[in-house]
């Protein structure tokens, strides 16, 4: 059984929960004061009556959005990491096309999604492939960044050892990349949900993030705000399953 | 050495220009139609036959976006730096701002249209806020890993928290800013996009959604080549900011 | 084994407990104990006594962990007693005074400022006008051996160049009280001894009040009027040493057999070997 040393707890637990009291003690005090247009700034039980009551409808949207980001991630991951793998195996490759990766890193890469529209038509394929790309590169540039951080120790440690290359690369570099890779994908997953938000955005044919346009263009707040909680429950899920993937699989890879 | 420096200059020149003929190529030989896929060269006519509504129209998309991420920086690095001398405060805020920052933050974008309005005020609100996480935290994160002999050190010379801010944590930050503050010139790009997206009359993301709409793809590739320029130059510019805060620092 | 040098030697062990010190350190019945009342709670300083004269030389001596930085940096003002009084000049210490200049362990100098400006950095902490001191500091980094690298950047100095910049910084304005936390400790064996030689050049000059914390029995000999031998955790004074070595001190007297002796029963205290 773990003890929990109290004062510790509190100390830990006390200024956030009196954080979040002061932002809702503040955002129902201004909903109430008048200042603010109640179509505006709903008061905090008005979404929470909102969210219970469409409950279905937001769920019946959410659907999508969390398959589309769950496809996004997944596909981002095995092209980034593969592609990765591959760039990182020959330098002269690396050198070739590591500046052209840096610089879409750079870009408005979100400037693109009218593209994908053209191409995959108002369909959730757009959004999925438009989360794919969004995702995609913080991934390979995790995983590159990753295959280089083996201390070159061990690499001379394999060679003495007279293991081939293959078996270096497999069983020492890899290894040494992973807490990078999972860093790279815990961004990835962001940006996953990101494109495919966006995606609904421009489509605007379902998904929450087309539930969050259209009640803006209502001036439905309380919906919308109900429709960001829903969304940050998605991210949520997505972000903890990936964060206890890494802390099962660098558990297993760490001998200590 | 030559040979090799040589080589990392030619080898992703050489790469570019390989994907450019590449897909120059692919056009030619399967004529793909100009909307589904648009060769370089269309691309580049219509750079050109447009330049002037790109330039118009990359106006309002680069003031809303320098003006958006000095907004986040000056408040980054202020409520950051207000922060460090409360820990009750760091204690009560940090933890909400880690929460809001796991929400995708372009969803907040139609809200801010309903609060703000369609127009100027909504876009650089928008790209303040989604440029504010990254310097507030990498600032926060900067003020707490100031090395603390140093803190000490200044502590025992007597020196006000406030002059231990401004001498010792301060100038400490620097290089943890500078990483925020890249990550948030790109993001305030995107950020004013999406707002240009969603709703606006002007900007390049409403010229890309527009010939989105008129099915003009070559226009919407030229519009983004500009828009990266925009981009990778005011990148430049946050680490030209970064190279001389740092030379100065310490060569 | 013993000599008859070890006979001139005092140990607190037989002494009272001096209660009523005086000293310019006045350390009375000092504890210290971490998160008292909590799952981790950890006796630091065990209640210990000791007094400093005006003009001394004195190391804190005993093995890493007993808690001598700790009781160091109560005497900077820099953590509180639990219970017990420390206090310098006559005046309680409870919070850290401009009269004390410090090193650590490792040089802690910003890495953005030249020697000189981190030589001049406590005008600045203490918000002084920096000008009038210029010319001292550059005489104090000249006196280490640091001519020419005033406008050296941390980066561009050795360990051993560092901590004379340190030692620069906590002489500049000529504390009385001078306190030393280990600070060479992380420096290589011949950098030590030239760093003990400038420590010992700079201490004559200036001739502060000085407490050197160190777990080398050799370096706390070398430079001290007198040496404190801690136990282990929870730390407290349990012997008190006077060296008899007239200064100026050459490196030489390392090699003498008195030297040896000391050092001898010094360990053998740290060890809880009867002698």
């Amino acid at each position: 059984m773990i003890v929990i040393d109290a004062r510790s707890a509190a100390r830990q637990v006390l200024p956030p929960a009196l954080g979040l009291a002061v932002l809702f003690g503040a955002w129902s005090w201004l909903a109430a004061s008048g200042l603010v247009r109640p179509r505006m700034l709903p008061p905090p039980g008005k979404v929470w009556d909102t969210l219970a009551r469409s409950l279905d409808l937001l769920l019946d949207q959410a659907g999508p959005t969390f398959w589309a980001a769950v496809t996004g991630i997944v596909a981002a991951a095995l092209l980034g990491i593969g592609l990765g793998i591959a760039v990182s195996y020959s330098r002269r490759l690396m050198q070739a096309i590591y500046p052209t990766i840096v610089f879409f890193q750079l870009i408005p890469k979100v400037a693109l999604a009218p593209v994908f529209l053209i191409w995959f038509g108002h369909t959730i394929v757009a959004n999925i492939v438009f989360s794919v790309f969004i995702a995609f590169f913080p991934v390979l540039v995790a995983t590159i960044a990753g295959l280089q951080a083996t201390p070159p120790t061990y690499e001379r440690l394999g060679q003495s050892l007279m293991m081939p290359p293959l078996r270096i690369f497999l069983r020492v570099k890899l290894i040494f990349a992973l807490p990078q890779i999972f860093n790279g994908l815990r961004i990835g997953v962001t940006f996953a949900v990101i494109g495919v938000v966006l995606g609904e955005f421009i489509t605007a044919q379902s998904g929450l993030g087309y539930i969050i346009l259209f009640s803006a263009n209502n001036f439905e707040t309380a919906l919308l705000l109900a429709a960001i909680v829903l969304l940050c429950g998605v991210g949520i899920v997505l972000f903890t399953f990936f964060l206890a993937l890494e802390a099962i699989v660098l558990r297993v890879f760490d001998s200590r | 050495m030559t040979i090799d420096r040589l080589r990392a200059a030619v080898l992703p020149t050489g790469f570019a220009v390989a994907v450019l003929l590449f897909w120059q190529a692919l056009v030619l030989i399967f004529h793909y139609p100009k909307v589904v896929l648009p060769a370089p060269s269309d691309i580049f006519e219509a750079l050109v036959a447009n330049f002037g509504t790109i330039c118009r129209q990359a106006v309002p998309t680069s003031r809303d976006t320098l003006a958006g991420f000095l907004l986040a920086a000056v408040l980054g690095v202020g409520i950051a730096s207000l922060l460090s001398f409360s820990r009750l405060l760091r204690d009560a805020v940090y933890p909400l701002v880690i929460l809001l920052q796991l929400v995708p933050k372009i969803a907040w974008t139609p809200l801010f249209i309903v609060w703000a309005g369609i127009g100027q005020p909504a876009r650089l609100t928008i790209a303040t806020f989604i440029a504010f996480f990254p310097i507030f935290i990498s600032m926060m994160a900067g003020l707490e890993a100031t090395d603390r002999s140093l803190v000490r050190l200044s502590t025992s010379l007597t020196a006000s928290s406030w002059r231990t801010f401004w001498l010792v944590r301060l100038p400490a930050s620097m290089p943890y800013l500078f990483s925020g503050l890249k990550i948030a010139i790109t993001l305030a790009v995107i950020g004013v996009i999406v707002a240009e997206f969603i709703s606006s009359s002007e900007g390049l993301g409403f010229l890309i959604l527009k010939s989105s709409a008129l099915l003009q793809t070559d226009l919407i590739l030229a519009a983004i080549v500009v828009l990266c320029l925009l981009g990778v130059a005011f990148y430049g510019i946050v680490v030209a900011g970064e190279r001389a805060i740092l030379k100065w620092q310490g060569e | 084994m013993i000599s008859a040098a070890i006979d001139r030697l005092v140990d607190v062990e037989t002494a009272a407990s001096p209660s009523g010190v005086s000293g310019y350190v006045a350390v009375d019945r000092v504890r210290k104990i971490f998160n008292p009342g909590g799952r981790h709670e950890v006796e630091a300083v065990a209640p210990t006594s000791f007094t400093v004269t005006s003009g001394e030389f004195v190391s804190l001596l005993g093995p890493s962990g007993c808690g001598k930085s700790t009781l160091l940096m109560m005497v900077a003002g820099l953590d509180r007693p639990s219970e017990g009084t420390v206090s310098v000049a006559g005046r309680p210490m409870t919070a850290p005074r401009a009269d004390n200049g410090i090193m650590f362990q490792d040089p802690t100098l910003l890495p953005w400022k030249s020697a000189l400006d981190n030589v001049l950095f406590p005008f600045r902490a203490m918000n002084q006008p920096v000008a009038p001191h210029i010319d001292r500091a550059k005489a104090l980094l000249d006196a280490v051996g640091l001519a020419g690298f005033h406008n050296h950047k941390p980066r561009q100095l050795s360990g051993g160049m560092r901590q004379r910049v340190a030692i620069c910084r906590a002489l500049v304005f000529e504390p009385e009280l001078l306190l030393m936390d280990e600070p060479f400790s992380a420096l290589d064996a011949i950098t030590r001894d030239e760093m003990n030689l400038v420590l010992m050049k700079m201490w004559e000059e200036h001739h502060r009040t000085a407490i050197f914390v160190t777990h080398s029995i050799r370096e706390a000999v070398y430079l001290s009027d007198r040496v404190l031998v801690m136990s282990q955790r929870p730390g407290r004074v349990i012997a008190d040493v006077k060296i008899p070595f007239a200064r100026p001190r050459s490196l030489e007297i390392e090699e003498s057999a008195e030297f040896n002796d000391i050092c001898g029963y010094l360990r053998s205290k740290i060890q809880h070997r009867p002698v």
